[in-house]
């Protein structure tokens, strides 16, 4: 290519960063109005550009905290936890990840071959668009020991993915807040005045930081079209909806097929090295968790990561959202602690509940963070086959 | 409206898109409302600092107010994610060839952050080298070596075979949270 790159890419630019597009009229406003408002021009000079610290909290309270904190307990409910094999009652939730007193811990093999088995009975169905609820969360420390908590940050997100030609990728879109992450977190969040904006810790030593908001943000719903057309989701390449319908139904066949895009590296940094069974988890926990995949398909990738060094049960216990589930996890060993990858299932059904970061051992980044605690967690509220679109 | 509004009013006006701009290529769209908002709040405050030209303060204060909030930080790479994933779709007006764009997008998205930084500065913002050197923190002359390289790499980007590059997963696959 002989054109200018700089050109280029200055024709390349997206259309909405334009800097000479219009502000919306109230934005214009509510900046100026919020900027001027603030105090008065200072007659200094200063020597330097500096960031100066935040002012107080610009939201409102408005929806009340039992709203907040209730909202994403909730709300959704409507992918069942897991039905135990025997049909007896599940044990009464207890805090996400611990395992419920008494309980046998059952094999990681176990397990996943159940969940394969689980997923070749479940029914085959299809339709013009894969809607899918997830609540994402992510932890965050707060406060100055002995006094610190952690705080939990929850976004909803609904997205409709098109198995329609020329159909666009919906996402609405919705911040649930931040809030305290256990009782005692909230024990100490009271203690400490119940902020409704909470500063969060990133860095060691100091560290500056945005607050949190405890109130929750404005639903946003935006589409797009997919990448050349139909690529709709990432399995160690690009894959469209009829890549997924054409996956190995044969566990030798679809861990061949998936490890043919295996090039060494993780999964979300070229270059950085990463172990083929790693890889492995990494990719088919994904797949499991996010893609619509033909019933013989699933089962198959849960027969693939039966086979996975490194993979262990954690028994019987309760996803983030609190439903009761059974797990796996790997562990991989990264500068800012070493991390337990887990994913919840349910094993009856052969499906995956969510997928849950946890802290085992606190370093770099995550120093402030407990031993155990969780970092951060999708879970899968609902997904289902349909004509609409919003 | 006093002196002091009718400046800082002409100067928003003027400005108030590239920063908004200039922060989701740094911060991604999470926190620009908050950064955009903060940056006009120090400018107002500090109205007697602003220099005749005031974009490259501006997006240098900008830069400053995402490097201390956490969520921008943990955010840095939701742009060149964004970039690679989700195909936005370029100015109307351009009547080049689609698919050459989208893979100066991918280019732009393959590099280093710092790189693409300058190379936004530049290209997106038409800030002269003297004037993005400012934003960044560096010498005119230390800017203008960066930019170099920025741009002979956007090159072997661009010259590169197309091999469909990892596309984030797109409806929240494993993601780590922390960089």
């Amino acid at each position: 290519m002989s054109r200018d790159p700089l050109r280029l890419l200055k024709q390349a630019r997206p259309a909405e960063l334009d800097p000479s597009a219009p502000v919306a009229e109230e934005i214009r406003q509510a900046e100026l109005t919020a900027a001027m408002a603030s105090g008065v021009p200072s007659r200094e000079k200063a020597g330097a550009v500096r960031a100066a610290r935040r002012g107080p909290a610009r939201l409102g309270w408005g929806v009340g905290l039992a709203g907040v904190l209730t909202a994403a307990a909730v709300a959704f409910s409507v992918l069942p936890p897991e039905t135990p094999a025997d049909g007896r009652t599940s044990p009464a939730p207890s805090a996400s990840g611990q395992a419920a007193p008494g309980v046998v811990a059952l094999d990681a093999k176990t397990v996943l071959l159940a969940a394969a088995q689980g997923a070749a009975e479940s029914p085959k169905e299809t339709g013009d668009y894969w809607e899918r609820v997830v609540v994402s969360r992510s932890y965050g420390r707060t406060g100055a020991s002995p006094s610190a908590y952690t705080v939990v940050t929850s976004d909803r997100q609904e997205s409709w993915i098109p198995n329609v030609k020329g159909g666009r990728i919906w996402n609405r879109q919705q911040y649930l807040g931040t809030r305290p992450a256990t009782p005692q977190d909230e024990a100490a969040w009271r203690a400490q005045g119940s902020p409704t904006s909470i500063p969060v810790y990133f860095r060691k030593g100091k560290g500056t930081l945005a607050p949190l908001e405890v109130a929750p943000g404005e639903v946003k719903t935006e589409s797009s079209l997919p990448l050349d057309g139909d690529k709709v989701f990432w399995l160690g390449r690009n894959v469209s909806m009829r890549d997924l319908r054409e996956l190995p139904a044969d566990a030798a066949k679809l861990r061949s097929w998936l490890l043919g895009f295996y090039t060494g590296s993780d999964t979300e940094a070229e270059g950085v090295p990463m172990e083929r069974d790693a890889w492995l988890f990494r990719v088919v926990s994904g797949m499991v968790t996010d893609m619509p995949l033909r019933p013989e398909v699933r089962s198959a990738a849960f027969t693939v990561l039966s086979g996975l060094k490194g993979v262990t049960s954690l028994g019987e216990v309760t996803d983030p959202e609190g439903r009761p589930a059974v797990a796996v996890s790997a562990i991989e060993t990264t500068d800012n602690g070493v991390l337990e990858h887990r994913i919840y299932l349910d094993r009856t059904r052969g499906q995956s509940l969510a997928y849950e970061i946890t802290i085992k051992k606190p370093a770099g980044l995550n120093a402030h963070f407990p031993a155990n605690s969780p970092l951060s967690s999708t879970t899968v509220i609902s997904t289902t086959w349909t004509a609409a679109h919003p | 409206m006093s002196e002091d509004e009718k400046r800082f009013s002409s100067i928003y006006d003027e400005s108030r898109q590239h920063v908004w701009a200039y922060v989701i290529s740094r911060g991604g769209r999470r926190v620009v409302e908050e950064v955009v908002s903060e940056t006009f709040t120090i400018a107002w405050k500090r109205l007697a600092d602003l220099p005749p030209q005031p974009l490259p303060w501006l997006l240098g204060v900008a830069r400053n107010v995402l490097r201390e909030n956490y969520r921008a930080e943990m955010r840095r790479e939701e742009f060149a994610a964004e970039l690679r994933e989700r195909a936005l779709p370029p100015q109307a007006d351009v009547a080049d060839d689609v698919a050459e764009r989208q893979a100066a997008l991918r280019a732009l998205a393959a590099l280093p952050e710092d790189e693409r930084e300058l190379l936004i500065l530049v290209s997106w913002h038409g800030l002269s080298p003297r004037e993005a050197a400012k934003v960044v923190g560096c010498s005119a002359a230390t800017f203008r070596v960066r930019l170099h390289r920025a741009r002979r790499r956007l090159q072997r980007e661009l010259d590169r075979p197309t091999d469909p590059r990892p596309v984030r997963p797109r409806v929240g696959m494993i993601r780590e949270e922390m960089p």
